[in-house]
């Protein structure tokens, strides 16, 4: 039957489940489908299940071809703004018996076709761009975002990892956490990946900021808690710190051993609705930060260890071990520089020495 | 035909006459167009769908899943596409085990020789990208 493109594309529909089991539908039947599925936002459910042994007229002969234009459409892991670009609302059944062949296979369960879009679109983008982080332990962003290397990213980065250590008895007028320095800072083409990565943040303007982003991850490290047992002096402690590191290497463990419990459950997370939890949330921060955030901390040779100032009543304050600070720069800037201490250890990033990085 | 609170209609058909099925549907179409709080549509096996359903179909104000099994169903005139395209309030269609056959292949007698057509189906999903 030949109906013209522009006939086609007129079509509006409503449709929201579609089922097509047993209808005789072929490799190339499955194909156009796939091709139809890459615009459409509104079928949630695509049934193409079939099994063998009824009608032989009815039974759906789908085979790697189809499947795997079906898991293009879905899942095409192919780059990071593949993935974004999936179809994050159609969910497809289909007969348990066909396996889906992706190119990050074996890493996927074979039968991801399966369980692929069970939540919401939202849930489902982030899970398949969680899945590529994890599947290719980081590689999976590293061709791409070589080309969004700017920094200012770093600093949203860490400012969420910093923000949980915000410390109300800091002054403010000569701090400024960076997750309000960079709350505004417009990512320009870079916000689009993020937007795609994060849900669509950007403002009406088109920028992306922080305090969007973040939000939405809770705190990376556990809220410090006020040690006012005795009156003995509280110490600062990289203890937060230590504990992100325990827990990046317990992941980078997991990774190498795949019979690993962590692994397991990591894995398990996955294909838990709830799977936006603190592990996954880590994972990510795991990724970005280990690519370009920690070596950061070694760019400057540590400071000499700072007096801890004594309070009023004699008693010597909790400091807090780790501080963002930015400086605000020449009127028009939002930042000149931007230092992290993390103990004795004090790093200044200036954007001069920002900018050269990124050339 | 009387009008009634009915939100479902179900039709079990069966091989047979075909004029005794087209009086069916006929009589399908009747209640479709006097009841116009019907949202479910189930036709099983073997209910003729002429062309007068369709538009029955097309025409009614509520329906909002179309339930068409176990059968074979032509797209002579784009009649599938035309429900689907005019009728905007269908959420939910089963096709389970029904075949869509094209039109040289129903003129031939039947879907004894299946040719399955999902230009239809494909067509569907356009929209969106406009």
């Amino acid at each position: 039957m030949e109906i013209s493109q522009s006939q086609l594309l007129k079509y509006d529909h409503s449709l929201e489940h579609l089922n097509l089991s047993n209808t005789g539908l072929t490799n190339d039947d499955v194909v156009l489908i796939a091709d139809a599925l890459k615009f459409d936002t509104k079928l949630r459910v695509l049934s193409l299940g079939g099994k063998k042994g009824r009608k032989e007229r009815c039974t759906n002969e789908i085979a790697s071809r189809g499947r795997k234009a079906l898991s293009e459409v879905l899942f095409n892991a192919s780059s990071l703004d593949s993935v974004a670009n999936s179809n994050h609302t159609c969910r497809v059944d289909i007969a348990s018996d066909l396996h889906l062949h992706t190119s990050l296979d074996p890493c996927f369960h074979e039968d991801l076709l399966n369980i692929l879009n069970k939540g919401s679109p939202k849930d489902n983008r982030r899970w398949k761009v969680l899945s590529v982080l994890y599947a290719t332990s980081g590689l999976g962003i590293g061709d791409e975002f070589e080309t969004y290397q700017n920094l200012k990213v770093i600093p949203e980065l860490l400012a969420f990892v910093t923000a949980s250590f915000e410390d109300e008895n800091l002054p403010t007028d000569e701090t400024i956490l960076v997750g309000d320095e960079v709350a505004h800072v417009n990512l320009g083409p870079h916000g689009d990946v993020l937007d795609k990565l994060f849900g669509g943040l950007s403002d009406e303007n088109g920028a992306s900021s922080a305090s969007n982003i973040f939000p939405r991850l809770s705190p990376l490290f556990p809220e410090e808690t006020e040690d006012n047992s005795g009156d003995e002096l509280s110490v600062e402690s990289d203890e937060s710190f230590d504990s992100y590191d325990s827990e990046l290497e317990d992941l980078d463990d997991a990774f190498e051993e795949e019979e690993d419990e962590v692994y397991e459950s990591f894995d398990k997370s996955f294909l838990d609705p709830a799977f936006c939890g603190e592990r996954a949330r880590l994972t990510i921060m795991f990724q970005v930060v280990q690519k370009w955030g920690l070596p950061l901390l070694d760019k400057t040779p540590p400071l000499p260890e700072q007096p801890v100032a004594a309070g009023e009543d004699g008693k010597q304050k909790r400091k807090r071990s780790t501080s963002w600070k930015c400086e605000p720069g020449k009127k028009g800037k939002k930042t000149s520089r931007m230092s992290l201490k993390k103990g004795s250890k004090e790093v200044v990033i200036s954007q001069r020495e920002i900018d050269s990085l990124l050339s | 035909m009387k009008s009634r609170n009915v939100h479902t209609l179900e039709f079990n058909g069966k091989s047979g006459d075909s004029n005794q099925k087209r009086i069916t549907c006929q009589f399908l179409c009747d209640i479709l167009e006097s009841n116009t709080n019907i949202k479910r549509l189930i036709l099983r096996q073997s209910t003729r769908f002429t062309s007068n359903l369709y538009k029955a179909i097309e025409n009614h104000p509520s329906l909002e899943e179309l339930h068409i099994t176990n059968m074979g169903i032509g797209t002579k005139e784009g009649l599938l596409r035309k429900i689907l395209n005019t009728s905007r309030r269908v959420k939910y269609l089963n096709l389970n085990r029904t075949i869509i056959v094209a039109a040289d292949t129903e003129a031939q007698g039947g879907y004894g020789n299946i040719s399955v057509s999902v230009v239809e189906v494909r067509s569907l999903f356009r929209a969106s990208k406009s």
